[in-house]
């Protein structure tokens, strides 16, 4: 039962994750290009967001089949492997501004609400 | 070693591929060589392929991702992947030399026994062989059914499989 319990706690989790891993990655997008596993790194270990692989490139193809990003393949010169290489197009910044701005909003509301229904 | 490797990896982007038959053929070949480029910088790493396999999930789970990410956004639609599912479906489970065994010797049994039921039914009464006929031909019709259904079991992802009962009710 605990263990169902703690099962359906790190689902919710995952599922608020995601949420919000889209604005993240154009975030990190906006300055410059990365690969997929660059961005992966930098989203778990600098926003906590403790995605996986089978997250992070599906999303990264729907963003590219929306205009949000643009993808292009590189050769490396340190170890001649290709790499996919995305980065935001203007399009992508002008959602982003839309997501920051919603996003700010909403947490404004939320933390009022959380901080209301504590007192 | 490195050749191990490879053939794992090649297994799995081989098996990807085919779970990936709804997005178009450019899409599928840019995904499978995204995995390979960051499955081989894994390995780089240091990673085993193994453990990185793993955490990425089975190629159907993994392609699963892909085309629902692509039905959130509307480009794919449930009915073509769907659509695509049963015949790719079809494909592996019939075209197959087992499955095609299976099909040919079924039908050969329905001939005979239909054949046995008519030359049955002509040496007595004229309008007593048409009721086990029409059995034997219903029963012919469902087992087929049946044995497609169960090829598209075999290879749709369960997840697809309820998405389809539901649709089928």
């Amino acid at each position: 039962m605990a263990d169902g319990g703690e099962r359906s706690q790190d689902n919710r989790q995952t599922q608020l994750k995601k949420g919000v891993a889209e604005m993240a990655l154009l975030t990190l997008l906006r300055s410059r290009a990365h690969y997929g596993l660059e961005l992966l790194d930098r989203l778990n270990a600098e926003a906590g967001l403790d995605l996986a692989e089978g997250t992070i490139y599906p999303l990264l193809h729907r963003l590219e089949a929306a205009g949000l990003v643009r993808a292009e393949w590189r050769t490396e010169t340190e170890n001649g492997r290709p790499r996919k290489y995305y980065s935001s197009t203007p399009k992508g910044v002008a959602e982003l501004a839309s997501m920051i701005g919603a996003w700010r909003a909403m947490r404004t509301r939320l933390d009022a609400l959380i901080d209301g229904a504590e007192r | 070693m490195s050749e191990t490797r490879d053939v794992n990896l090649d297994a799995y982007v081989k098996r990807l591929r085919g779970h990936l038959a709804v997005l178009p053929a450019r899409e599928r070949d840019d995904i499978a060589r995204e995995v390979e480029a960051e499955v081989r910088d894994r390995l780089a790493r240091g990673e085993r392929l193994s453990a990185v396999l793993a955490a990425m999930g089975s190629p159907a789970e993994y392609a699963e991702r892909y085309c629902d990410a692509r039905e959130v956004d509307g480009t794919l639609t449930a009915t073509t992947r769907q659509r695509v599912l049963v015949v790719r479906a079809l494909k592996a489970g019939l075209l197959t030399k087992r499955g095609l065994l299976v099909l040919v010797v079924w039908s050969a049994a329905c001939a005979v026994i239909t054949i046995a039921l008519m030359r049955i039914a002509s040496t007595s009464d004229q309008l007593q062989w048409f009721p086990p006929l029409l059995i034997a031909m219903f029963f012919a019709w469902w087992s087929t059914i049946a044995i497609i259904a169960l090829a598209i079991m075999q290879v749709v992802p369960k997840s697809m499989q309820e998405q389809i009962r539901r649709n089928w009710r």
